[in-house]
């Protein structure tokens, strides 16, 4: 995938800085304000120590809509709604690697976790972020 | 979800389409210039053919195929569902959840391909918040 290699690019070269969370005991009324107030499509749910525990995209969002009646929503925090496994890469991989994650897994968006930081989240890779380096590239 | 919520009220009528032609590399270009994740692939007549979104790019890299010569509908995933102004909020999102996708391209009628509308996940989302859905 040489396109996505110009210059030698990381992953800490295009990615976004800093990451939308929400604590795992909020309710989904704070969840769904997280996303509208900060224009985004997913939030990360974190523990007390701001450790990712699961991601929540707006996908999530209208399955618990279809799945739950009012009353139970009501009461759903950011932990039952989540997906608890976090598809993440490091600052320090490849773009390449990154690309190949997103095609195996279907999904736009990857959260960055550092070796200093362990799990707690420090930004986000879109698919757009990368298209990015692909122009570049095609500048060349 | 309240049912009289239905797709017309909440779609996004600013659509960006490119023609079956278009080379790859100025697809790329315009993926970048205007931050979207997927575009609308239409056919000469302007009927929706197929979808394109940053993953089928990644596709050809991961191929090792280059981008000389590939126009957008080598690489589309053909749209086939079929999704009117008229329709409520609450079948968009079955529909999305069911054939995981988060972009419907939305038509005038169901014997019409001219897309009019594009509906996402966010967008029934701002109508469940808006609407007391919740």
């Amino acid at each position: 995938m040489g396109y996505l290699e110009p210059l030698g690019k990381k992953v800490r070269d295009v990615m976004t800085r800093g990451v939308v969370t929400v604590r795992f005991d909020a309710g989904l009324e704070e969840v769904l304000r997280a996303m509208k107030d900060n224009d985004v499509t997913a939030v990360v749910a974190v523990d007390p120590s701001d450790e990712a525990m699961g991601i929540i995209t707006t996908f999530d969002i209208l399955r618990i809509f279809r799945d739950h009646a009012k009353e139970e929503l009501m009461a759903m925090t950011a932990e039952d709604v989540m997906t608890p496994t976090v598809e993440h890469v490091n600052p320090t991989e490849s773009l390449e690697n990154a690309a190949r994650k997103m095609l195996e897994k279907k999904i736009h968006r990857l959260v960055i976790f550092s070796s200093e930081t362990g799990r707690v989240p420090v930004g986000v890779l879109s698919s757009t972020d990368m298209m990015k380096i692909l122009c570049e590239n095609l500048r060349r | 979800m309240r049912p009289i919520a239905k797709v017309k009220d909440w779609m996004k009528k600013d659509l960006i389409t490119v023609k079956t032609s278009m080379p790859v590399p100025k697809l790329v270009k315009l993926l970048n210039d205007e931050q979207i994740s997927g575009v609308i692939v239409v056919d000469y007549a302007g009927d929706v053919m197929g979808v394109i979104s940053a993953l089928d790019i990644f596709k050809i890299f991961r191929e090792e195929r280059s981008m000389d010569g590939l126009v957008a509908e080598d690489i589309m995933t053909p749209y086939a569902v079929q999704i009117t102004p008229e329709d409520t909020l609450g079948d968009a999102a079955l529909v999305m959840l069911e054939k995981n996708i988060h972009r419907l391209v939305v038509t005038a009628s169901i014997n019409q391909k001219k897309p009019v509308g594009i509906i996402t996940p966010v967008d029934i989302i701002a109508a469940l918040v808006k609407e007391g859905g919740y």
